[in-house]
């Protein structure tokens, strides 16, 4: 994945992990190559992974992989976005800094290295073009979460599952 | 509240496990450990369980349903508003319960050497019938026939149509 130069408007901000700042800047990348109408969005991987939220905080079940993940507050709230429709960065870094609490600024570079992680996993897909329908300006809002918390939204790999027993004994 | 580390990892755990049983297919089956629920289910099946409105349960089904970090498999033999009374068919001298939130699924197919065996095949409807039967031959009605059998007797003989056996 290519490094971004210094001088690069594109580059990201500094801090976070390496790998978080070169997806980032290839999400970056990437958009500034699209045309405006072929913005990219993504959406939940329905068909392999298996998701629950629990007090909050959302845990994610690859069906194939048998890889499990957990989300905190802030990536289960936009993991809840990615499933209800396809969205974009764009999208979902404007609907955190319009209902969540503290959030930085800049929130889309956050985002996007949540939308890198779970495509690094392999729990959303890029949408089929044509799939939105959000009207320009039209605010992703779906879920009542207004004066959450913010924080950085994160991937949490567990591991991998073994077979389920169940118990006959 | 402040959760460890530890403490998410394995409260996600758990609700990965559930979550592997809610999407069990015959692509992701489960694995039965255990000799209780022979001869219809013995260790090494590999079992499907689908997720049952509470309401569709009926006595004979097998249940699966949540304890502690295990996931018992076992039959329905009487259901309450609140709950399941289970046991297994291979020990019928013990009986378990299941709260109603801890239902998890109802167990439909099994594979055993390659071969299905699906809630709707003769063989599996057979243990159901000689589990039940059984149920009621061991626990339900020896109780009612004894209370029947003393009962009838009391009616003869205030009738005068029975008389108290002496010496026996």
């Amino acid at each position: 994945m290519a490094v971004p130069q210094r001088s690069d408007p594109l580059a990201p901000p500094l801090g976070g992990c390496r790998s978080c700042y070169q997806a980032v800047y290839f999400l970056r990348r990437r958009a500034c190559q699209l045309k405006a109408e072929d913005v990219v969005r993504y959406q939940a991987n329905d068909a392999r992974v298996a998701w629950r939220v629990v007090e909050g905080e959302g845990v994610l079940l690859h069906a194939v992989t048998s890889g499990y993940y957990g989300l905190n507050q802030t990536g289960t709230l936009l993991w809840q976005q990615l499933v209800a429709r396809p969205s974009s960065v764009e999208e979902l870094a404007t609907w955190v800094g319009e209902h969540l609490t503290g959030a930085p600024e800049d929130p889309a570079v956050e985002v996007a290295g949540f939308i890198a992680q779970l495509l690094q996993y392999d729990l959303i897909d890029a949408a089929v073009p044509g799939a939105e329908a959000l009207a320009p300006g039209q605010p992703v809002s779906l879920l009542q979460a207004d004066g959450a918390e913010y924080e950085p939204p994160l991937v949490s790999p567990f591991g991998e599952l073994e077979k389920l027993i169940l118990s006959g004994e | 509240m402040i959760r460890s580390e530890q403490d998410s990892r394995r409260r996600a755990r758990l609700v990965a496990r559930e979550l592997q049983l809610a999407i069990s297919s015959p692509h992701h089956t489960l694995y039965f450990h255990g000799e209780s629920m022979g001869p219809l289910l013995i260790e090494g099946d590999e079992v499907v369980v689908e997720p049952v409105e509470w309401e569709r349960i009926r006595p004979g089904d097998i249940i699966t349903y949540r304890y502690r970090d295990r996931f018992p498999t076992r039959r329905v033999i009487r259901k309450s508003d609140t709950g399941l009374e289970l046991w297994c068919d291979n020990w019928p001298d013990r009986s378990f319960t299941a709260a109603r939130a801890d239902v998890l699924g109802r167990a439909i197919a099994r594979r055993r050497d390659g071969v299905w065996l699906t809630v709707r095949d003769r063989e599996w409807a057979r243990a159901r019938r000689t589990a039940v039967r059984r149920y009621l031959q061991l626990v339900v009605f020896p109780p009612l026939y004894l209370r029947a059998r003393s009962t009838a007797g009391w009616v003869l003989r205030k009738l005068g149509l029975r008389r108290r056996s002496a010496g026996r």
